[in-house]
């Protein structure tokens, strides 16, 4: 039953992409998670506020299958909202500055991650994360066809090169 | 029958500004500029003018919180606030 169960069961980010918390940071107005930007926050405060009490992360995908996958909008919104469900947002309704926001880097892939939750544990954002489900409409596999391989620089006959897109 | 017809004021082209920071495609709304530099900023939105930094953080943060938009400083001194 567990086996089957296991099978059966739906992928989920930490199948997809490598989690880590990640050190949030300000340049100026710039917010970044590690070396991702995020996004400008004008209010001293408000900054404050956000290395105070906010967690960022970073989601890492595992092959190019992965990142088309994850480089999608609504998997990201997806994500975002899973997250902020379980661990609450510390904002109000006159606060935009602390909704919680995904911002893909196009260079490496990569997707940062702010949040500032009610319940503040970087280890349970890191879980939350990792626990979020793929949403099956936007699973791509671009490693599957011929094109998709030589845009990503697979060899062809290496099909499987994307575990993480199964 | 004429009290049945509503007329809908179409919004101000104006400030309207073309965001998609939530990747959803919305677009956001400029509402206004705070600024330390009236020599920055010009056009047709309000703009409030700040006599030193804590009065143009002062401004920004009632601003923010009456109209419920984001501050975003776009430069040194000069905070705009938009509706996303």
């Amino acid at each position: 039953m567990a086996i089957l169960h296991w099978v059966m069961r739906g992928r989920r980010i930490g199948d997809y992409a490598n989690v880590k918390v990640a050190k949030l940071r300000f340049d100026g107005p710039s917010l970044y998670a590690g070396d991702i930007f995020l996004m400008n926050v004008g209010r001293v405060e408000s900054r404050e506020t956000i290395l105070e009490h906010g967690v960022g992360a970073i989601i890492d995908p595992k092959d190019p299958n992965a990142a088309t996958t994850l480089a999608s909008i609504g998997q990201r919104q997806a994500l975002v909202h899973d997250v902020a469900s379980i661990l609450g947002i510390r904002r109000d309704l006159d606060e935009p500055e602390f909704t919680p926001i995904a911002r893909l880097d196009h260079d490496s892939g990569r997707t940062g991650m702010v949040i500032v939750p009610l319940a503040n544990d970087p280890l349970a954002l890191k879980d939350a994360v990792q626990r979020v489900p793929i949403i099956e409409s936007i699973k791509r596999r671009p490693l599957a066809a011929k094109s998709g391989r030589r845009a990503f620089g697979v060899a062809d006959g290496d099909e499987d090169a994307g575990e993480g897109g199964r | 029958m004429a009290w049945q017809t509503a007329t809908r004021t179409p919004g101000k082209a104006a400030g309207r500004v073309k965001g998609s920071d939530s990747g959803s495609g919305s677009s956001g709304q400029l509402i206004a500029v705070v600024t330390l530099n009236p020599d920055k900023v010009g056009g047709d939105i309000p703009i409030f003018y700040a006599k030193d930094k804590e009065d143009l953080e002062g401004m920004a943060l009632v601003l923010s919180r009456t109209t419920r938009a984001m501050v975003h400083e776009i430069a040194e001194g000069v905070y705009i606030l938009v509706k996303h």
